[in-house]
């Protein structure tokens, strides 16, 4: 009554969850799902200031935070804070950004420059 | 019928144990920190419950004691209608619905009946972020989700098989 020998059909299932697996990892992998459009949010005070398209070539974007004047340059091949008024020049000497979910913050500014790949 | 009645008293009686240990089971594996380091994974301890339950009897009486016990755990946790209950919940709901099928097909083992629940439950996991957070990103983890559910799952199926035999006589 309680089976417990493995038969054909118990391989076939467990070889299915194997097989489901590999499929989702390799598509993900080849096809690139949820990777629609590459973009840069800029945060002020909590608020999207605006949401930037990347392009193949650097561009320049400015704006004023709490503190004074910002300016980020934008590519697809990296996001950096370039150039900014605020004393400390944390998001300045910060690497530029270039993956989904990473962002550079200025905390005298209240800005938050957010990669983007959704 | 006055020995139905006592069987229908030994029945109740049995499933409200087997709710009350689901909710035991399910709050002390929270505590436990998790043997494999990986987010979201965890041994399914309550699951063996659902197993031992879909054996002895009926799906409505598996389904109650299922939904009690998501429900039940989650007040006490303190997570009710929140998102790890509604995870919780649409986990259950796929993975029991697998595994009585499965059960009901009688083409499968009970190891591999539990490995197909424990696969489903993290699907409809995937599938309820999926809605609630509308983020596609999260079948990144999907992969690694259903790689860990069968030995995951076999382990479940080792412990809900070797329980059985004890159990088998309040079958109905």
């Amino acid at each position: 009554m309680n089976k417990t020998h493995f038969r054909k059909a118990d391989f076939i299932a467990i070889i299915s969850i194997l097989l489901l697996a590999l499929l989702i990892s390799s598509s993900i992998l080849f096809f690139n799902l949820g990777q629609k459009s590459d973009s840069i949010l800029i945060f002020h005070d909590q608020q999207l200031l605006v949401e930037l398209k990347l392009a193949p070539t650097p561009q320049v974007f400015k704006f004023s935070g709490t503190y004074g004047k910002m300016q980020v340059t934008y590519a697809k091949s990296g996001v950096s804070v370039t150039s900014s008024t605020c004393p400390d020049q944390i998001c300045v000497i910060h690497s530029a950004i270039h993956k989904d979910g990473e962002s550079i913050i200025c905390i005298p500014n209240k800005v938050v420059v957010k990669y983007s790949s959704r | 019928m006055l020995r139905n009645n006592l069987n229908n008293t030994r029945i109740l009686i049995l499933a409200s144990l087997f709710t009350a240990l689901g909710i035991v089971l399910y709050i002390v594996e929270s505590l436990f920190p998790v043997l494999i380091p990986l987010a979201g994974a965890k041994l399914g301890l309550a699951n063996i419950i659902t197993l031992l339950s879909l054996q002895l009897f009926t799906p409505l009486l598996t389904l109650t004691i299922l939904i009690l016990r998501v429900f039940i755990a989650s007040l006490i946790g303190g997570t009710f209608l929140s998102l790890s209950f509604y995870l919780s919940l649409s986990g259950a709901m796929l993975s029991f619905l697998v595994m009585l099928f499965a059960f009901k097909s009688k083409f499968f083992n009970i190891f591999t009946v539990s490995i197909l629940g424990a696969a489903a439950h993290s699907l409809g996991q995937i599938f309820c972020i999926y809605f609630l957070l509308d983020n596609i990103n999260i079948a990144y983890y999907l992969p690694i989700l259903l790689l860990v559910s069968i030995p995951l799952g076999f382990f479940t199926g080792i412990l809900a098989n070797n329980l059985h035999p004890y159990l088998k006589k309040f079958q109905k």
